[in-house]
């Protein structure tokens, strides 16, 4: 498990904004009216996109590269899922898409902490 | 591999060498400079290093070593060169294709890579290449990315790959097996990163 306090800031900086602005993002571009499952769809390819980009311009050059890239990749496409999902149903502001945001990616990177020092114990049929 | 596929990939990371030491010189880089030194400090013998690229990862080459690198890209060979003379050791640069290696049968008692074979072409062909090159016993020693086997890492790192192969590396492949398809005898794979960072070490069986 990374253990240097430069990396670690630098994962949960990454997690965490990714998920903040991949929700923010998401709030805006998704109506109220929109069916729930397009707001997933569109939410998910909203966090995605913006992963890659800040993870390709920013994220790579400072922290690492797919040891970063992943974690806030997935913390981008949760967060915009889940706001996709929620801002059909009742509109979200954008301090609360943020905020759920951020914890998303705080989420992801305890998850992939936690699998990553699990499977680093285990390899050979682990891997391919 | 076909002599356009070559150019192709030439022509890829000769216009990568431009940005390649911003984008991988600092992040990455520090971040596992201290698992290649010691996963390099295994180096003896003759050993051949695959793809030296900008020479970022010579800074963690143990000192008095006798290597030989390569790479298929001229430019980042340009830019490795200040860094291969500061080496305080043996280590000469050739321009070379992996799967075109230009050395004698049995000629290295190790090969070392670092994250290289995300990138070959002809990935089983490359190692065959390699087993080659390598005294029956010789180590090949890997620091790879490959891809995952677990969700939602594996559909993810699928998803990204027709994107990243346009810049650079593909993010999906099954180096491991690889490995073993070109006939390599696997002796330890261990992972730094998931499933999906990891140091393969396997061995040249005896012919």
């Amino acid at each position: 498990m990374e253990r240097r306090l430069y990396f670690v800031l630098g994962d949960l900086i990454a997690c965490a904004s990714t998920g903040a602005t991949a929700a923010l993002a998401s709030a805006l571009a998704i109506g109220s009216g929109w069916s729930a499952v397009l707001g997933v769809v569109v939410g998910m390819v909203i966090g995605m996109a913006l992963a890659l980009v800040l993870g390709l311009t920013i994220f790579l050059v400072l922290f690492g590269s797919l040891e970063v890239m992943l974690p806030a990749a997935l913390s981008g496409i949760l967060a915009g899922m889940w706001v996709g999902m929620a801002e059909p149903v009742a509109a979200i502001g954008t301090l609360q898409a943020a905020t759920v945001g951020a914890l998303t990616g705080l989420g992801v990177l305890i998850f992939t902490y936690g699998l990553n020092a699990y499977l680093r114990r285990s390899a050979g049929s682990w891997t391919s | 591999m076909d002599e356009l596929t070559r150019q192709r990939t030439k022509a890829k990371w000769d216009a990568a060498a431009r940005n390649f030491d911003l984008m991988n010189g600092r992040g990455p880089e520090i971040r596992w400079a201290p698992f290649k030194r010691e996963f390099f400090s295994d180096m003896r013998g003759r050993v051949l290093f695959v793809a030296v690229g900008t020479g970022l990862d010579i800074q963690c080459f143990p000192p008095d070593r006798d290597i030989t690198g390569i790479d298929i890209s001229p430019k980042m060979l340009e830019k490795a060169r200040h860094r291969a003379a500061a080496y305080p050791g043996r280590l000469e640069l050739h321009e070379m294709d992996v799967h075109q290696l230009g050395f004698e049968p049995a000629s290295f008692d190790q090969v070392f890579t670092s994250c290289t074979f995300c990138s070959v072409p002809d990935p089983v062909a490359g190692l065959e290449s390699l087993r080659r090159v390598l005294k029956p016993g010789g180590e090949l020693r890997m620091f790879e990315h490959t891809g995952s086997r677990f969700f939602p890492f594996k559909q993810m790192l699928d998803l990204m790959t027709p994107l990243s192969r346009r810049l650079g590396p593909d993010l999906n492949r099954p180096t491991v097996r690889n490995v073993e398809r070109a006939g390599f005898r696997i002796r330890e794979v261990r992972n730094l990163y998931l499933d999906v960072l990891k140091t393969i070490t396997a061995e040249s069986p005896a012919r």
